[in-house]
């Protein structure tokens, strides 16, 4: 699965409900569901991120972006295309399914000629300046998490599962910056489509709110999500992500996923 | 009755309270989706659409200053208190996409500094001027392809970066240095490209690089009445220049799940010239490049959120003023730990020693010790969603600090896409062995401001 749309399955975090009699699912079966959708293999798309400070100050980062499934692990590669100062940087990562193996990344810094292997657990960092998170594109272990349901609601018009997730380990809290998440699962696809994450450090909340959602070769894509960090009532920062271009089952051989393709750039 | 009730209905409220106080929070925290301010749309008016073409025009406008606050002059009596640079700097580069998914680039770069025309010319040598007043170079300049599925090629002007070291070279001396400013030139600055024949053969994790470098650069050094340079005299400087003189080096790297390793092999010229001794009565030292061979292998190993990685280099043929050829061993050993967010620390700890040492050998002008210890210290810190960006360096030289040491602090701040403007401190401590003992009052603030478009 693409790392970007993992942003959308990760988001297991959530609270709530009372159960539906349409749906005789648990929180955990849901958010299951949420992680084993088909989210797509051999994916190619165009990513703009815009970083929005409370000034009302834009920034635009775009990049492109490659991703593919081994198994149950996930292979993806990025190339910055803007800004200049940043243009043809690349980013290269193996996201393994199983929790306790270490991710292997490389980042590659033209300004250097140079591949450099990063090694981080700790993936509550901003991801390129944005309200994203590493965690928040990738996967997140569902045994790591209690859910419960909380209700049924609607969001945008669409049946939904209010659920709230909390994390069960301290490593799982430190790893994703987290301490608890309410997520909304659209009832028709299984797509987290809003979530609230409670934010361990700073008394912030975090709001992820899905406000494109299109079918693409017949799956699911957030084509513009938003992601806010807000303290008390005021907004401090927000990102908005757009998917431009999506395209799935590329014939994207794993030459493209080295570090070879990494210092050729995209 | 009805203050029995009261009692009982207040007491139910106050026991109430909190669960409803709870859910009523939960229901302003959730109808936080709803309450989107009008600050935080977007502009799509402000963003560019990027044009497909075959060729990218880059480049960067930049000025870059530096202010030497402790009253110092050169030893050719130039004052070099108050401003000392005044760098403004176009860089250009020109990116090709060819057919048969073949690509080149090409990048130059020039700056003209007017501190020396503000501070008065005639207090400067016109070694320094022709070296920091007015300057072009060429930066990269190859053109890459596959020849098959598994074997690239890269010819041209360009650098090639082994090691895994950030601040202390042990493998990474491909491509020699601009160190007319020491520890001054940013990173993306600091190596001079060289033309190079490089070929890649891949097969799976494995890449085995062989590479031939005709063209002979060598380190940018400061000049004679630099406050970098000691003494007054200029010596005259023998470089290699033939293509019999070619340099050679190869590789082959492994790259894993968690580790890599690589090992390398290079006949190489030493960029960094060292005085030979004359045999002629009456005639000046002049300085040499020494041909040496070099053996090495370094790695990664990554657990959780450390990064383990070591050098070790096997050096033969390294020339002194006070001895013959000697063989030297460089190790390298570092640790960058990722685990603090926004955050990046490494330590990098060095050892060169030298074999069958001689006590003379630690006379002027070698200056050299059997054991050269070093300790590079680097930590890099993003705040506000990576516009401000702080980062120290330390390198200390010997065991201790009486062998001198540098400290440069930056704090950059990203004003808007790809406008960047920055200060700093740089301090040199004086220490007992070259380059530091003569760099004690060269302490400066330092200020950037770098647009790329």
């Amino acid at each position: 699965m693409n790392r970007t749309l993992r942003i959308v399955a990760a988001c297991a975090v959530g609270g709530f409900l009372a159960l539906p009699a349409s749906a005789e699912l648990s929180a955990r079966e849901i958010m299951e569901a949420v992680d084993a959708r088909d989210d797509g293999d051999k994916s190619s798309r165009e990513l703009e991120m815009v970083l929005i400070d409370k000034r009302g100050n834009q920034r635009v980062r775009k990049l492109q972006s490659y991703g593919r499934d081994v198994g149950e692990d996930d292979q993806s590669i990025m190339f910055f295309l803007s800004p200049a100062d940043v243009e043809d940087t690349g980013f290269l990562t193996y996201d393994y399914d199983e929790p306790e193996r270490d991710d292997d990344q490389w980042l590659y810094l033209p300004a250097l000629s140079r591949t450099k292997r990063i090694a981080s657990s700790d993936k509550s960092g901003s991801f390129m300046g944005s309200d994203f998170t590493y965690a928040d594109m990738t996967d997140r272990p569902t045994d790591h998490y209690d859910y419960t349901l909380m209700r049924e609601t609607e969001v945008e018009g669409h049946k939904a599962w209010q659920i709230q997730a909390v994390p069960t380990t301290d490593r799982e809290k430190d790893e994703t910056g987290y301490t608890k998440a309410i997520v909304f699962v659209r009832q028709d696809n299984f797509v987290v489509v809003r979530a609230v994450y409670w934010v361990k450090k700073g008394k912030r909340l975090k709001y992820f709110d899905v406000k494109q959602l299109e079918q693409i070769d017949g799956i699911w894509v957030p084509t513009e999500m938003h992601m806010s960090t807000r303290k008390g009532e005021s907004t401090l920062h927000k990102t908005v992500l757009y998917s431009r271009d999506v395209k799935f089952n590329q014939p994207l051989d794993e030459e493209l996923f080295t570090v070879r393709q990494l210092e050729k750039g995209p | 009755m009805r203050g029995a009730l009261a009692g009982v209905l207040l007491c139910l409220g106050v026991l109430g309270a909190p669960e409803a106080r709870g859910q009523d929070d939960l229901d302003d925290i959730l109808g936080g989706f709803d309450s989107e301010e009008p600050d935080f749309e977007v502009d799509r008016e402000d963003i560019e659409e990027e044009e497909e073409r075959f060729w990218d025009l880059s480049g960067s406008v930049e000025v870059s200053g530096s202010v030497n606050y402790i009253d110092h002059r050169s030893d050719t009596g130039a004052d070099y208190h108050g401003l000392s640079r005044l760098r403004n700097r176009l860089n250009l580069k020109l990116d090709l996409e060819l057919p048969f998914e073949w690509d080149a680039s090409f990048e130059g770069h020039g700056f003209y500094d007017p501190a020396y025309l503000i501070n008065g010319r005639d207090d400067y040598t016109s070694d320094v001027l022709s070296d920091n007043e007015l300057f072009f170079d060429t930066g990269d300049a190859w053109i890459r392809g596959e020849l098959t599925d598994w074997l690239d090629i890269k010819l041209g002007r360009q650098v090639v970066a082994w090691g895994r070291s950030e601040a202390l070279r042990v493998l990474d001396i491909l491509n020699p240095l601009d160190q007319r400013e020491p520890a001054r030139a940013d990173i993306e600055d600091l190596r001079r490209t060289v033309a190079m024949a490089r070929v890649d053969a891949h097969w799976e994790e494995w890449t085995l690089s062989a590479i031939a470098i005709p063209e002979l650069r060598f380190d940018l050094i400061p000049e004679v009445g630099s406050d970098f340079y000691p003494g007054t005299m200029e010596f005259p400087q023998e470089r290699p220049r033939h293509f019999e003189d070619t340099e050679y080096a190869g590789s082959l790297t492994g790259i894993f799940s968690g580790w890599d390793i690589s090992f390398h092999g290079a006949w190489l010229w030493n960029d960094t010239p060292r005085f030979e001794r004359r045999q002629v009565p009456g005639f000046p030292a002049r300085l040499v490049h020494d041909r040496f061979w070099l053996v090495g292998a370094g790695g990664n190993y990554t657990v959780g959120s450390f990064l383990f990685k070591g050098e070790v280099a096997y050096l033969h043929g390294i020339g002194f003023f006070n001895a013959g050829r000697k063989s030297r061993v460089d190790g390298l050993f570092g640790i960058e730990y990722y685990g603090l967010t926004d955050t990046t620390f490494v330590v990098e700890i060095l050892d060169r020693f030298l074999f069958n040492y001689e006590s003379q050998i630690g006379r002027a002008p070698d200056g050299v010790r059997r054991h050269s210890p070093a300790l590079s210290l680097r930590l890099r810190r993003n705040f506000w969603n990576d516009t401000l960006h702080v980062q120290g360096v330390g390198i200390i030289l010997g065991l201790d600090t009486r062998e001198g040491s540098i400290i440069r602090v930056d704090i950059d701040y990203d004003v808007a896409d790809a406008l960047v403007v920055g200060v700093g401190l740089l301090l040199y401590q004086q220490g007992v062995s070259a380059p530091l003992n003569i760099y004690g009052d060269n302490d400066r603030l330092i200020f950037r401001a770098k647009w790329s478009f």
